[in-house]
């Protein structure tokens, strides 16, 4: 999980996103007021590299950072962590 | 004049003149013309535009997450931002449900849409940005406007092309006469300059095929004109029933004193040959202001700089003011045609020669059409007291609007 979730916190620190409040993997896109589409647009962003379908992950309410690193790991083809 | 009068107190400007009021004024009335080659349309039949200078440095300033919106947007927003600080009104503090908002635009977020469909055929739909639809949307400019600065009003987009931002001022001064709203924020975005919609009106014929010399390519009424230059940006003018502004002790830049709108009905891109709508809705224009021909000094004219346009156009005054002759300009020539923007950005420009007695000079004309028989202002902008002054809109579809100012001094005291 370590090489997805640096790159992960970097995405949401910078535009479009520009979260300011603390992250951390228990946090919810909610609590770091990242919105559905953010959410959305975060997913493709992090897919599109590890050639992942962004389609696959699944983006509930209170999905949590720790939940799409999860998910993201399970399809990733290498095993990606 | 009673205080039912809807007046305008706050003006802001981003247009290929300039970012803010001051800037883009100050370079239209020294008639800088701002047409350039442009990198994002290389290689197309026409490789220049007006582009908005240097944007990208303001958008830090237009609030949260900007990148989340289209450009057009984007510009809508920094012109709300300075129009409201204009007219010295804080949006923590007014009566949201009695602001409203209606902003113009012929194509919304065209360029957002233009890259995902790329996106969509290069990478496939899994990788489109789900962010399309609320970035795409023409009506989004007035949505977000509403977002950012708590306007719980009515809430509006008005799309009739070329005349877009002209008709949502018409439609803000409705709302404010039938007393809908205490104030409106009112005008017109765009942001078209996009490889699909250069190309597609370069194959109308609709551009100046001006390559070699660019920077004189928008030459409104001149003899060589031989197309518009497409242009980009927004203005949004907060206007305000003259009683409201009173009891908050605002002074306004001038009066909205008449609308009036019209279609050809005659043909989707091509005017009437004789002007007949452009006359119709001149002539609602100052019926609905009560005034005479002969109280209109200026009118800002549609003037595009196409062979077409700017004959029916001039013959469309000339049959109405008749001996008149009020002095005529076109500041396309130093913008080029900002499209949807344009009846927004040319009416703050109209209210500003009202307010400072001035009329901005039409840049690069060299010898005016013989066939068009106006006053045209060329050179050097011209010192005018103005009574009553009109802005000229019309769009594709044949859409007609005609916009009227009166100065803000015969106000003072007749209330």
């Amino acid at each position: 999980m370590s090489d997805i979730y640096p790159s992960l916190v970097q995405f949401l620190r910078e535009p479009p996103f520009e979260v300011t409040a603390e992250i951390t993997r228990d946090a919810t896109f909610n609590d770091l007021d990242v919105d559905s589409l953010g959410v959305m647009e975060l997913v493709i962003w992090i897919c599109e590299p590890l050639g992942i379908d962004p389609d696959d992950i699944e983006t509930p309410h209170n999905l949590t950072v720790q939940a799409l690193l999860d998910q993201v790991e399970k399809l990733s083809p290498d095993g990606t962590k | 004049m009673t205080g039912d009068a809807v007046v305008v107190t706050g003006l802001g400007l981003v247009t290929p003149a300039g970012i803010g009021v001051k800037t883009s004024w100050d370079r239209v009335c020294r008639g800088v013309p701002t047409a350039a080659r442009d990198p994002e349309i290389e290689g197309l039949p026409v490789d220049f535009s007006c582009r908005v200078p240097d944007f990208d440095s303001c958008l830090s300033a237009i609030g949260r997450q900007p990148w989340r919106l289209d450009r057009y947007t984007q510009f809508a927003l920094a012109a709300a931002q300075e129009a409201i600080q204009d007219a010295g009104l804080e949006p923590e503090d007014w009566d949201r449900p009695r602001v409203g908002v209606v902003v113009g635009t012929a194509a919304g977020g065209v360029g957002t849409f233009e890259r995902e469909h790329k996106r969509l055929l290069g990478k496939g739909h899994a990788l489109l940005s789900p962010a399309l639809m609320p970035m795409f949307l023409p009506n989004m400019a007035a949505g977000q406007l509403a977002i950012a600065f708590h306007a719980t009003g009515p809430n509006l987009s008005a799309s009739t092309a070329c005349a877009s931002g002209a008709t949502a001022i018409g439609l803000a001064l409705s709302l404010l006469r039938a007393g809908s709203c205490d104030i409106v924020l009112a005008g017109g975005a765009e942001a078209m300059i996009t490889p699909l919609c250069t190309a597609a009106f370069a194959k109308m014929g609709a551009l100046s095929r001006r390559r070699d010399d660019p920077e004189r390519a928008s030459r409104p009424f001149d003899s060589a004109r031989d197309g518009f230059v497409m242009g980009e940006g927004a203005a949004i003018l907060v206007l305000e029933r003259y009683g409201h502004a009173q009891s908050r002790g605002a002074l306004p830049r001038a009066v909205l004193a008449g609308y009036g709108a019209s279609a050809d009905a005659h043909h989707a891109v091509a005017p009437h040959p004789d002007g007949r709508g452009a006359e119709l809705a001149l002539r609602r224009a100052l019926g609905d202001a009560g005034a005479a021909p002969e109280e209109v000094g200026h009118v800002n004219a549609h003037g595009t700089s196409t062979t077409l346009n700017d004959l029916t156009e001039s013959a469309a005054i000339a049959r109405v003011m008749g001996p008149a002759a009020p002095a005529v300009t076109s500041t396309k020539g130093v913008t080029g045609h900002t499209l949807g923007a344009a009846g927004a950005i040319e009416a703050a420009f109209t209210v500003l020669s009202v307010q400072n007695g001035l009329i901005p000079p039409t840049a690069n004309v060299q010898s005016v059409d013989p066939a068009i028989e106006l006053d045209v202002v060329t050179g050097a902008a011209r010192p005018a007291q103005l009574q009553l002054a009109l802005s000229n809109s019309f769009g594709f579809g044949g859409h007609n609007v005609v916009l009227a100012f009166g100065t803000a001094d015969c106000l003072s005291g007749g209330t």
